[in-house]
Protein backbone atom coordinates (compact mmCIF):
# COMPACT_ATOMS: atom_id res chain seq x y z
CA UNK A 1 0.00 0.00 0.00
CA UNK A 2 1.26 3.69 -0.51
CA UNK A 3 1.62 6.17 1.86
CA UNK A 4 -1.07 4.73 4.46
CA UNK A 5 -2.61 7.70 5.42
CA UNK A 6 -2.95 9.35 8.86
CA UNK A 7 -6.56 11.27 7.68
CA UNK A 8 -6.33 13.38 11.41
CA UNK A 9 -2.93 14.97 11.09
CA UNK A 10 -3.06 15.04 6.83
CA UNK A 11 -6.28 15.78 6.21
CA UNK A 12 -5.75 18.30 2.95
CA UNK A 13 -7.54 21.71 3.92
CA UNK A 14 -7.95 22.51 0.73
CA UNK A 15 -9.93 25.96 2.36
CA UNK A 16 -6.24 27.11 2.29
CA UNK A 17 -5.97 27.67 -1.12
CA UNK A 18 -6.98 30.90 -2.13
CA UNK A 19 -10.17 31.64 -4.30
CA UNK A 20 -9.57 30.52 -8.09
CA UNK A 21 -5.61 29.31 -7.04
CA UNK A 22 -5.65 26.44 -9.73
CA UNK A 23 -7.32 29.24 -12.95
CA UNK A 24 -4.26 31.91 -11.85
CA UNK A 25 -1.87 28.80 -11.30
CA UNK A 26 -2.37 27.42 -14.90
CA UNK A 27 -1.91 30.58 -16.24
CA UNK A 28 1.52 31.25 -14.31
CA UNK A 29 2.24 27.87 -15.26
CA UNK A 30 1.73 28.67 -19.35
CA UNK A 31 3.44 32.16 -18.97
CA UNK A 32 6.55 30.34 -17.59
CA UNK A 33 6.99 27.83 -20.31
CA UNK A 34 5.81 29.58 -23.14
CA UNK A 35 8.75 32.05 -22.03
CA UNK A 36 11.04 29.52 -22.17
CA UNK A 37 9.56 26.72 -24.64
CA UNK A 38 9.09 29.66 -27.30
CA UNK A 39 5.41 30.62 -28.41
CA UNK A 40 5.31 27.62 -31.07
CA UNK A 41 4.94 25.33 -28.00
CA UNK A 42 2.14 27.28 -26.44
CA UNK A 43 -0.05 23.69 -26.76
CA UNK A 44 2.84 22.03 -24.95
CA UNK A 45 2.90 24.67 -22.03
CA UNK A 46 -0.56 24.94 -21.58
CA UNK A 47 -0.47 20.54 -21.03
CA UNK A 48 1.95 20.42 -18.67
CA UNK A 49 0.19 22.91 -17.00
CA UNK A 50 -2.87 20.82 -17.00
CA UNK A 51 -0.69 17.83 -16.04
CA UNK A 52 0.48 19.34 -13.14
CA UNK A 53 -2.89 20.61 -11.85
CA UNK A 54 -5.12 16.82 -12.37
CA UNK A 55 -1.07 15.73 -10.49
CA UNK A 56 -1.86 18.09 -7.87
CA UNK A 57 -5.43 17.34 -7.40
CA UNK A 58 -4.75 13.23 -6.47
CA UNK A 59 -2.12 14.03 -4.89
CA UNK A 60 -2.95 16.67 -2.75
CA UNK A 61 -6.89 15.27 -2.51
CA UNK A 62 -5.04 12.28 -0.32
CA UNK A 63 -2.07 13.81 1.09
CA UNK A 64 -2.69 17.31 1.66
CA UNK A 65 -1.33 20.79 0.35
CA UNK A 66 1.72 20.92 0.25
CA UNK A 67 3.69 24.33 2.11
CA UNK A 68 4.30 26.02 -1.49
CA UNK A 69 1.77 24.62 -3.68
CA UNK A 70 3.10 26.79 -6.20
CA UNK A 71 6.53 25.39 -6.57
CA UNK A 72 5.45 22.15 -6.10
CA UNK A 73 3.34 22.85 -9.34
CA UNK A 74 6.14 24.46 -11.25
CA UNK A 75 8.38 21.27 -10.29
CA UNK A 76 5.59 18.38 -11.77
CA UNK A 77 5.00 21.24 -15.31
CA UNK A 78 8.93 21.83 -15.57
CA UNK A 79 9.47 17.50 -15.24
CA UNK A 80 6.63 16.96 -17.90
CA UNK A 81 7.87 20.11 -20.56
CA UNK A 82 11.24 18.55 -20.36
CA UNK A 83 10.07 14.68 -21.11
CA UNK A 84 7.69 16.10 -24.09
CA UNK A 85 10.65 18.19 -25.56
CA UNK A 86 13.01 14.64 -25.05
CA UNK A 87 10.13 12.49 -26.45
CA UNK A 88 10.24 14.96 -29.13
CA UNK A 89 13.68 14.63 -30.09
CA UNK A 90 13.77 10.81 -29.79
CA UNK A 91 11.04 10.94 -32.10
CA UNK A 92 13.12 13.03 -34.63
CA UNK A 93 15.84 10.99 -34.35
CA UNK A 94 14.11 8.28 -35.14
CA UNK A 95 12.87 9.37 -37.99
CA UNK A 96 14.87 11.77 -40.07
CA UNK A 97 12.16 13.15 -42.25
CA UNK A 98 10.68 14.75 -39.50
CA UNK A 99 13.72 16.65 -38.52
CA UNK A 100 12.64 19.43 -40.98
CA UNK A 101 9.86 20.23 -38.74
CA UNK A 102 10.39 22.96 -36.55
CA UNK A 103 12.25 21.56 -33.08
CA UNK A 104 11.62 23.28 -29.44
CA UNK A 105 13.79 26.34 -29.75
CA UNK A 106 15.04 25.31 -26.60
CA UNK A 107 16.37 21.83 -27.41
CA UNK A 108 17.10 23.48 -30.98
CA UNK A 109 19.72 25.67 -29.97
CA UNK A 110 21.25 23.49 -27.49
CA UNK A 111 22.26 26.30 -25.38
CA UNK A 112 19.87 26.10 -22.12
CA UNK A 113 19.91 22.96 -20.54
CA UNK A 114 16.92 21.49 -18.44
CA UNK A 115 18.61 21.24 -15.31
CA UNK A 116 19.12 25.24 -15.71
CA UNK A 117 15.70 26.24 -15.48
CA UNK A 118 14.20 22.97 -13.49
CA UNK A 119 15.75 24.47 -10.10
CA UNK A 120 14.59 27.75 -11.39
CA UNK A 121 11.95 28.41 -8.49
CA UNK A 122 9.05 30.75 -9.28
CA UNK A 123 9.02 34.22 -7.75
CA UNK A 124 9.61 36.59 -10.50
CA UNK A 125 6.94 34.85 -12.40
CA UNK A 126 4.65 38.14 -13.08
CA UNK A 127 7.43 39.11 -15.91
CA UNK A 128 6.76 36.52 -17.60
CA UNK A 129 2.98 36.63 -17.27
CA UNK A 130 3.15 40.25 -18.76
CA UNK A 131 4.89 39.41 -21.45
CA UNK A 132 2.62 36.56 -22.19
CA UNK A 133 0.20 38.91 -21.89
CA UNK A 134 1.66 41.07 -24.66
CA UNK A 135 1.62 38.43 -26.72
CA UNK A 136 -1.85 37.53 -26.33
CA UNK A 137 -2.80 41.25 -26.86
CA UNK A 138 -0.89 41.90 -30.62
CA UNK A 139 -2.17 44.13 -32.54
CA UNK A 140 -2.68 42.49 -35.60
CA UNK A 141 -5.28 40.01 -33.82
CA UNK A 142 -8.91 41.14 -33.46
CA UNK A 143 -9.65 41.51 -30.06
CA UNK A 144 -12.05 39.18 -29.69
CA UNK A 145 -9.80 36.60 -30.52
CA UNK A 146 -6.83 38.30 -27.94
CA UNK A 147 -10.10 38.23 -25.31
CA UNK A 148 -10.43 34.47 -25.63
CA UNK A 149 -6.71 33.56 -25.69
CA UNK A 150 -6.26 35.75 -23.13
CA UNK A 151 -8.99 34.05 -20.90
CA UNK A 152 -7.98 30.71 -21.86
CA UNK A 153 -3.82 30.91 -21.50
CA UNK A 154 -3.60 33.53 -19.01
CA UNK A 155 -6.60 32.97 -16.59
CA UNK A 156 -6.93 29.15 -16.95
CA UNK A 157 -11.01 29.41 -18.14
CA UNK A 158 -11.77 26.09 -20.33
CA UNK A 159 -13.07 26.65 -23.60
CA UNK A 160 -17.06 26.04 -22.68
CA UNK A 161 -16.35 28.36 -19.47
CA UNK A 162 -15.32 31.02 -22.05
CA UNK A 163 -18.10 30.25 -24.28
CA UNK A 164 -20.66 30.18 -21.41
CA UNK A 165 -19.10 33.76 -19.93
CA UNK A 166 -19.01 35.56 -23.29
CA UNK A 167 -22.53 34.06 -23.74
CA UNK A 168 -21.44 32.75 -27.14
CA UNK A 169 -20.85 29.38 -28.89
CA UNK A 170 -18.06 26.78 -27.53
CA UNK A 171 -17.13 26.09 -31.62
CA UNK A 172 -16.88 30.26 -31.75
CA UNK A 173 -14.47 30.71 -29.03
CA UNK A 174 -12.82 27.71 -30.48
CA UNK A 175 -12.22 28.74 -33.49
CA UNK A 176 -10.90 32.12 -31.94
CA UNK A 177 -8.19 30.48 -30.14
CA UNK A 178 -6.85 27.82 -32.51
CA UNK A 179 -6.63 31.08 -35.36
CA UNK A 180 -4.62 33.21 -32.66
CA UNK A 181 -2.20 30.65 -31.74
CA UNK A 182 -2.29 29.25 -35.45
CA UNK A 183 -1.43 33.36 -36.22
CA UNK A 184 0.99 33.95 -33.14
CA UNK A 185 3.22 30.43 -33.72
CA UNK A 186 3.75 31.29 -37.29
CA UNK A 187 5.25 34.83 -36.42
CA UNK A 188 9.04 34.58 -36.60
CA UNK A 189 9.21 37.29 -33.68
CA UNK A 190 7.78 34.96 -31.62
CA UNK A 191 9.72 32.32 -31.68
CA UNK A 192 11.80 34.08 -28.50
CA UNK A 193 9.54 36.24 -26.21
CA UNK A 194 11.84 38.66 -24.63
CA UNK A 195 11.93 42.37 -23.23
CA UNK A 196 11.58 43.79 -27.15
CA UNK A 197 7.87 43.18 -27.08
CA UNK A 198 7.62 45.75 -24.17
CA UNK A 199 6.29 48.51 -27.15
CA UNK A 200 4.05 51.05 -26.64
CA UNK A 201 2.09 50.10 -29.72
CA UNK A 202 1.35 45.94 -27.79
CA UNK A 203 0.65 48.45 -24.21
CA UNK A 204 -2.13 50.57 -25.98
CA UNK A 205 -3.76 46.89 -28.07
CA UNK A 206 -3.41 45.28 -24.23
CA UNK A 207 -5.43 48.65 -22.54
CA UNK A 208 -7.70 47.90 -25.09
CA UNK A 209 -8.22 44.30 -24.98
CA UNK A 210 -8.58 44.76 -20.99
CA UNK A 211 -10.71 47.40 -21.70
CA UNK A 212 -13.24 45.36 -23.40
CA UNK A 213 -13.07 42.17 -21.28
CA UNK A 214 -14.01 44.74 -18.44
CA UNK A 215 -17.08 45.71 -20.56
CA UNK A 216 -17.17 42.20 -21.09
CA UNK A 217 -18.13 42.07 -17.33
CA UNK A 218 -19.60 45.09 -16.59
CA UNK A 219 -22.08 45.66 -19.73
CA UNK A 220 -23.15 42.23 -19.86
CA UNK A 221 -26.66 40.69 -19.03
CA UNK A 222 -25.28 37.62 -18.06
CA UNK A 223 -27.62 36.23 -16.04
CA UNK A 224 -25.35 34.75 -13.16
CA UNK A 225 -23.67 38.21 -11.33
CA UNK A 226 -20.57 35.54 -10.22
CA UNK A 227 -19.76 35.45 -13.75
CA UNK A 228 -20.01 38.71 -14.60
CA UNK A 229 -17.84 39.95 -11.63
CA UNK A 230 -15.22 36.92 -12.30
CA UNK A 231 -14.68 38.71 -16.20
CA UNK A 232 -14.25 42.08 -14.55
CA UNK A 233 -11.84 41.12 -11.98
CA UNK A 234 -9.99 39.27 -14.29
CA UNK A 235 -9.26 42.31 -16.12
CA UNK A 236 -8.34 44.04 -13.21
CA UNK A 237 -6.06 41.34 -12.58
CA UNK A 238 -4.31 41.70 -15.92
CA UNK A 239 -4.12 45.05 -15.61
CA UNK A 240 -2.68 45.11 -12.68
CA UNK A 241 0.27 42.60 -14.18
CA UNK A 242 0.41 45.35 -16.99
CA UNK A 243 0.99 47.74 -14.43
CA UNK A 244 4.29 46.31 -13.26
CA UNK A 245 5.30 47.23 -16.64
CA UNK A 246 9.62 47.97 -16.22
CA UNK A 247 9.43 50.61 -19.28
CA UNK A 248 7.59 53.27 -21.21
CA UNK A 249 4.89 54.92 -19.58
CA UNK A 250 2.28 53.22 -17.36
CA UNK A 251 0.05 55.67 -16.44
CA UNK A 252 -2.71 54.99 -18.86
CA UNK A 253 -2.61 51.61 -17.06
CA UNK A 254 -3.02 52.73 -13.82
CA UNK A 255 -6.09 55.23 -15.76
CA UNK A 256 -7.62 51.76 -16.50
CA UNK A 257 -7.61 50.36 -13.33
CA UNK A 258 -8.89 53.80 -11.26
CA UNK A 259 -11.81 53.45 -14.08
CA UNK A 260 -12.50 50.04 -13.82
CA UNK A 261 -12.75 50.27 -10.14
CA UNK A 262 -14.81 53.19 -9.85
CA UNK A 263 -17.07 50.86 -11.88
CA UNK A 264 -16.55 47.40 -10.27
CA UNK A 265 -17.80 49.40 -7.00
CA UNK A 266 -20.66 49.86 -8.39
CA UNK A 267 -21.75 46.78 -10.10
CA UNK A 268 -23.49 44.93 -7.69
CA UNK A 269 -25.65 47.79 -7.57
CA UNK A 270 -26.58 47.91 -10.99
CA UNK A 271 -29.22 45.18 -11.70
CA UNK A 272 -32.26 44.31 -8.90
CA UNK A 273 -33.00 41.40 -7.09
CA UNK A 274 -34.62 40.31 -10.55
CA UNK A 275 -31.86 40.69 -12.25
CA UNK A 276 -33.07 43.65 -13.73
CA UNK A 277 -30.68 46.44 -15.12
CA UNK A 278 -31.25 49.67 -13.36
CA UNK A 279 -30.53 52.94 -13.78
CA UNK A 280 -28.06 55.07 -12.28
CA UNK A 281 -30.81 57.14 -10.50
CA UNK A 282 -32.42 54.20 -9.24
CA UNK A 283 -29.16 52.59 -7.79
CA UNK A 284 -28.76 52.42 -4.44
CA UNK A 285 -25.86 53.96 -3.85
CA UNK A 286 -24.93 52.25 -0.19
CA UNK A 287 -24.73 49.16 -2.22
CA UNK A 288 -21.61 51.09 -4.03
CA UNK A 289 -18.04 49.25 -2.56
CA UNK A 290 -16.42 52.17 -0.80
CA UNK A 291 -12.74 50.33 -0.93
CA UNK A 292 -13.14 49.75 -4.48
CA UNK A 293 -13.67 53.14 -4.80
CA UNK A 294 -10.67 54.04 -2.32
CA UNK A 295 -9.22 51.67 -4.74
CA UNK A 296 -9.74 53.28 -7.90
CA UNK A 297 -9.01 56.75 -6.15
CA UNK A 298 -5.08 55.17 -5.49
CA UNK A 299 -4.59 54.36 -9.05
CA UNK A 300 -6.29 58.10 -9.89
CA UNK A 301 -3.27 59.70 -7.59
CA UNK A 302 -0.53 56.98 -9.54
CA UNK A 303 -1.87 57.97 -13.01
CA UNK A 304 -1.12 61.27 -13.02
CA UNK A 305 2.56 61.44 -13.10
CA UNK A 306 1.97 61.64 -16.95
CA UNK A 307 1.52 64.88 -18.53
CA UNK A 308 -0.35 63.17 -21.05
CA UNK A 309 -3.98 61.85 -20.45
CA UNK A 310 -5.21 59.04 -22.08
CA UNK A 311 -9.13 58.61 -22.68
CA UNK A 312 -8.73 56.39 -19.48
CA UNK A 313 -7.76 59.18 -17.60
CA UNK A 314 -10.74 61.22 -19.02
CA UNK A 315 -13.14 58.38 -18.41
CA UNK A 316 -12.27 57.40 -14.73
CA UNK A 317 -12.79 61.33 -14.27
CA UNK A 318 -15.85 60.86 -15.32
CA UNK A 319 -16.58 57.62 -13.48
CA UNK A 320 -15.39 59.65 -10.33
CA UNK A 321 -17.72 62.27 -10.36
CA UNK A 322 -20.55 59.75 -10.25
CA UNK A 323 -18.82 58.06 -7.27
CA UNK A 324 -18.56 60.99 -5.40
CA UNK A 325 -21.83 62.30 -5.45
CA UNK A 326 -23.90 61.11 -2.54
CA UNK A 327 -27.14 61.26 -4.18
CA UNK A 328 -28.27 61.33 -8.41
CA UNK A 329 -29.38 64.87 -7.84
CA UNK A 330 -25.96 66.02 -6.58
CA UNK A 331 -23.97 64.78 -9.72
CA UNK A 332 -21.72 67.72 -11.50
CA UNK A 333 -23.45 67.53 -14.83
CA UNK A 334 -21.69 70.25 -15.84
CA UNK A 335 -18.58 68.84 -15.12
CA UNK A 336 -19.29 65.44 -17.00
CA UNK A 337 -20.10 67.18 -20.02
CA UNK A 338 -17.13 69.41 -20.02
CA UNK A 339 -15.33 65.80 -19.63
CA UNK A 340 -17.50 64.00 -22.20
CA UNK A 341 -16.58 66.92 -24.45
CA UNK A 342 -12.95 66.68 -23.89
CA UNK A 343 -12.95 62.66 -24.86
CA UNK A 344 -14.81 63.79 -27.82
CA UNK A 345 -12.08 65.20 -29.40
CA UNK A 346 -10.21 62.26 -29.19
CA UNK A 347 -12.92 59.14 -29.87
CA UNK A 348 -15.75 60.80 -31.84
CA UNK A 349 -17.50 57.86 -32.11
CA UNK A 350 -21.65 57.58 -31.86
CA UNK A 351 -21.60 55.92 -28.70
CA UNK A 352 -19.73 58.64 -27.02
CA UNK A 353 -21.60 61.12 -28.21
CA UNK A 354 -24.70 58.92 -27.02
CA UNK A 355 -23.01 59.50 -23.36
CA UNK A 356 -22.60 62.49 -23.77
CA UNK A 357 -26.04 63.52 -25.31
CA UNK A 358 -27.37 61.48 -21.52
CA UNK A 359 -25.43 63.84 -19.98
CA UNK A 360 -26.87 66.75 -21.23
CA UNK A 361 -30.33 65.37 -20.85
CA UNK A 362 -29.74 65.78 -17.19
CA UNK A 363 -28.31 69.12 -17.16
CA UNK A 364 -30.44 70.55 -19.60
CA UNK A 365 -33.47 68.45 -20.44
CA UNK A 366 -34.11 65.93 -23.06
CA UNK A 367 -34.56 68.17 -26.02
CA UNK A 368 -30.94 69.66 -25.80
CA UNK A 369 -30.20 65.82 -25.55
CA UNK A 370 -32.34 64.62 -28.54
CA UNK A 371 -30.60 67.79 -30.69
CA UNK A 372 -26.75 66.30 -29.92
CA UNK A 373 -27.77 63.41 -31.16
CA UNK A 374 -29.96 64.54 -34.39
CA UNK A 375 -26.29 65.95 -35.05
CA UNK A 376 -24.64 63.28 -35.42
CA UNK A 377 -24.71 61.77 -39.24
CA UNK A 378 -27.58 58.60 -39.96
CA UNK A 379 -25.21 56.61 -41.74
CA UNK A 380 -23.44 56.81 -38.85
CA UNK A 381 -26.00 55.43 -36.22
CA UNK A 382 -25.20 52.23 -34.99
CA UNK A 383 -28.79 50.69 -35.78
CA UNK A 384 -27.64 47.06 -34.14
CA UNK A 385 -27.25 48.21 -30.99
CA UNK A 386 -30.08 47.82 -28.51
CA UNK A 387 -28.58 50.47 -26.09
CA UNK A 388 -29.07 53.19 -28.84
CA UNK A 389 -32.28 52.29 -29.48
CA UNK A 390 -33.09 52.16 -25.50
CA UNK A 391 -31.58 55.61 -25.10
CA UNK A 392 -33.03 57.69 -27.72
CA UNK A 393 -36.52 55.63 -26.53
CA UNK A 394 -36.00 57.32 -23.25
CA UNK A 395 -35.03 60.76 -23.93
CA UNK A 396 -38.01 60.53 -26.88
CA UNK A 397 -40.21 59.10 -23.52
CA UNK A 398 -38.92 62.21 -21.02
CA UNK A 399 -39.45 64.69 -23.68
CA UNK A 400 -43.43 63.52 -23.35
CA UNK A 401 -43.49 62.34 -26.91
CA UNK A 402 -44.77 58.53 -26.53
CA UNK A 403 -45.19 57.57 -29.79
CA UNK A 404 -41.66 58.11 -30.88
CA UNK A 405 -40.29 56.43 -27.85
CA UNK A 406 -42.30 53.28 -28.23
CA UNK A 407 -41.07 52.72 -31.80
CA UNK A 408 -37.64 53.15 -30.79
CA UNK A 409 -38.29 50.87 -27.78
CA UNK A 410 -39.62 48.25 -30.13
CA UNK A 411 -36.59 48.32 -32.12
CA UNK A 412 -34.41 47.97 -29.65
CA UNK A 413 -36.55 44.83 -28.24
CA UNK A 414 -36.20 43.24 -31.60
CA UNK A 415 -31.93 43.59 -31.65
CA UNK A 416 -31.52 42.37 -28.02
CA UNK A 417 -31.04 38.79 -27.16
CA UNK A 418 -31.10 39.42 -23.64
CA UNK A 419 -33.98 38.29 -21.29
CA UNK A 420 -33.43 41.08 -18.73
CA UNK A 421 -33.44 43.69 -21.49
CA UNK A 422 -36.54 42.26 -23.15
CA UNK A 423 -38.20 42.10 -19.85
CA UNK A 424 -37.56 45.23 -19.05
CA UNK A 425 -38.30 47.01 -22.95
CA UNK A 426 -41.81 45.63 -22.64
CA UNK A 427 -42.59 47.08 -19.89
CA UNK A 428 -41.80 50.33 -20.92
CA UNK A 429 -43.80 49.81 -24.59
CA UNK A 430 -46.64 49.01 -22.14
CA UNK A 431 -46.10 51.69 -20.47
CA UNK A 432 -46.36 54.35 -23.18
CA UNK A 433 -50.43 53.12 -24.24
CA UNK B 1 -15.18 -3.50 12.47
CA UNK B 2 -15.19 -4.76 8.71
CA UNK B 3 -12.42 -3.00 6.24
CA UNK B 4 -13.92 -2.26 2.80
CA UNK B 5 -11.82 -1.22 -0.71
CA UNK B 6 -13.07 1.08 -2.88
CA UNK B 7 -12.04 0.54 -6.46
CA UNK B 8 -12.99 4.01 -8.49
CA UNK B 9 -13.74 3.64 -11.84
CA UNK B 10 -13.54 6.34 -14.39
CA UNK B 11 -15.36 6.71 -17.46
CA UNK B 12 -12.82 5.35 -19.91
CA UNK B 13 -13.57 8.66 -22.41
CA UNK B 14 -14.25 10.99 -20.08
CA UNK B 15 -16.10 13.90 -22.22
CA UNK B 16 -13.53 16.91 -21.26
CA UNK B 17 -10.79 17.42 -19.28
CA UNK B 18 -12.24 19.45 -16.31
CA UNK B 19 -11.29 22.84 -15.83
CA UNK B 20 -9.01 24.22 -13.65
CA UNK B 21 -11.60 25.90 -11.61
CA UNK B 22 -13.66 22.57 -11.81
CA UNK B 23 -10.39 21.08 -10.70
CA UNK B 24 -10.22 23.04 -7.77
CA UNK B 25 -13.53 22.52 -6.71
CA UNK B 26 -13.21 18.76 -6.99
CA UNK B 27 -10.05 19.22 -4.31
CA UNK B 28 -12.20 21.00 -2.01
CA UNK B 29 -14.53 18.14 -1.95
CA UNK B 30 -11.78 15.39 -1.59
CA UNK B 31 -10.80 17.95 1.65
CA UNK B 32 -14.67 17.57 2.95
CA UNK B 33 -14.53 13.50 2.31
CA UNK B 34 -11.36 13.42 4.23
CA UNK B 35 -12.80 15.90 6.97
CA UNK B 36 -15.81 14.10 7.52
CA UNK B 37 -14.63 10.47 7.55
CA UNK B 38 -10.89 10.42 8.31
CA UNK B 39 -11.23 8.34 10.95
CA UNK B 40 -12.79 5.65 8.51
CA UNK B 41 -10.11 6.04 5.90
CA UNK B 42 -7.57 3.65 6.76
CA UNK B 43 -5.88 4.52 3.97
CA UNK B 44 -6.74 7.21 0.86
CA UNK B 45 -4.89 4.77 -1.20
CA UNK B 46 -3.72 6.46 -4.69
CA UNK B 47 -4.64 7.23 -8.17
CA UNK B 48 -3.48 5.09 -11.10
CA UNK B 49 -2.21 5.76 -14.47
CA UNK B 50 -4.59 5.14 -16.97
CA UNK B 51 -2.53 2.86 -18.83
CA UNK B 52 -1.01 -0.56 -17.80
CA UNK B 53 -0.17 -3.93 -19.05
CA UNK B 54 -2.31 -7.37 -18.93
CA UNK B 55 -0.28 -10.89 -18.48
CA UNK B 56 -2.73 -13.29 -19.98
CA UNK B 57 -2.78 -17.48 -19.10
CA UNK B 58 -1.26 -17.98 -22.31
CA UNK B 59 1.87 -16.08 -20.96
CA UNK B 60 1.20 -13.53 -23.11
CA UNK B 61 1.55 -9.59 -22.18
CA UNK B 62 -0.47 -6.81 -23.50
CA UNK B 63 -0.41 -3.08 -23.11
CA UNK B 64 -3.53 -1.21 -21.69
CA UNK B 65 -5.56 0.94 -22.45
CA UNK B 66 -8.45 -2.23 -23.09
CA UNK B 67 -11.12 -1.26 -25.48
CA UNK B 68 -13.67 -3.42 -24.38
CA UNK B 69 -13.80 -1.82 -21.19
CA UNK B 70 -16.12 1.01 -20.88
CA UNK B 71 -14.45 2.07 -17.50
CA UNK B 72 -11.19 2.32 -16.55
CA UNK B 73 -9.85 1.84 -12.28
CA UNK B 74 -8.44 5.09 -11.64
CA UNK B 75 -7.82 4.74 -7.93
CA UNK B 76 -8.44 2.48 -4.83
CA UNK B 77 -9.20 3.35 -0.77
CA UNK B 78 -9.34 1.60 1.91
CA UNK B 79 -12.06 2.37 4.46
CA UNK B 80 -12.93 1.04 7.80
CA UNK B 81 -16.77 1.03 9.13
CA UNK B 82 -19.11 -1.42 10.82
CA UNK B 83 -21.00 -2.85 7.90
CA UNK B 84 -21.86 -2.03 4.21
CA UNK B 85 -24.31 -0.14 4.55
CA UNK B 86 -22.15 2.91 6.37
CA UNK B 87 -19.50 1.62 3.87
CA UNK B 88 -22.36 2.66 1.20
CA UNK B 89 -22.90 6.13 2.97
CA UNK B 90 -19.15 6.63 3.13
CA UNK B 91 -18.84 5.93 -0.84
CA UNK B 92 -22.25 8.01 -1.77
CA UNK B 93 -20.35 11.15 -0.30
CA UNK B 94 -16.85 10.73 -2.03
CA UNK B 95 -15.95 12.90 -4.98
CA UNK B 96 -15.81 10.48 -7.14
CA UNK B 97 -19.60 9.40 -6.85
CA UNK B 98 -20.24 12.88 -7.81
CA UNK B 99 -18.31 13.58 -10.49
CA UNK B 100 -19.92 10.68 -12.70
CA UNK B 101 -17.91 8.06 -11.51
CA UNK B 102 -18.55 4.49 -10.22
CA UNK B 103 -17.40 2.81 -7.28
CA UNK B 104 -16.79 -0.59 -6.58
CA UNK B 105 -17.02 -1.44 -2.62
CA UNK B 106 -15.69 -5.22 -1.81
CA UNK B 107 -15.13 -6.47 1.55
CA UNK B 108 -12.00 -7.67 2.94
CA UNK B 109 -11.93 -11.23 3.71
CA UNK B 110 -9.78 -11.45 6.43
CA UNK B 111 -7.60 -14.19 5.70
CA UNK B 112 -4.83 -12.65 6.92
Amino acid sequence: MTNIAKPTEAIPDSNKLVEHFFRHEYGRLVSVLTKRLGMRYIDVAEDCAQIALSQALHHWGRNGIPENPGGWLFRVASRSAIDAIRKQAMEVRAQPELSSLPQSSLFAEGQVQPSDWILEEPGALDDDQLQLLLVCCAPELPVSSCIALALKVMCGFSVSEIAHALLTSESTIQKRITRAKEKLRGDPSMLKIDAAIFDQERIDAALMVLYLLFNEGYLSTHTRMSTRRELCEEAIRLATILSQHPRNDVSSVYALLALMSFHIARLDARTDEAGDVLLLESQDRSKWSWSDIRLGMDWMQRSTSSVQASRYHIEAAISWEHCRAARFEDTDWDRICELYDVLLVRIATPIQWLNRAIAESYRSGPSAALQIIAAIPESEHPVDYPIWHAVLGYLHHRNGDLVVAKQQWTIALGCTHSRAEQELLRRRIASCS
Amino acid sequence: MAKFLFIYRDPAEPASPPSPEQMQAFLAMWGDWFQKYGTAILDGGDGLHPTGKLLKTDGTVSDGPYVESKEIIGGFSVVQCDNYDLAVGIARDCPIAKIGGTIEIREFAGFN
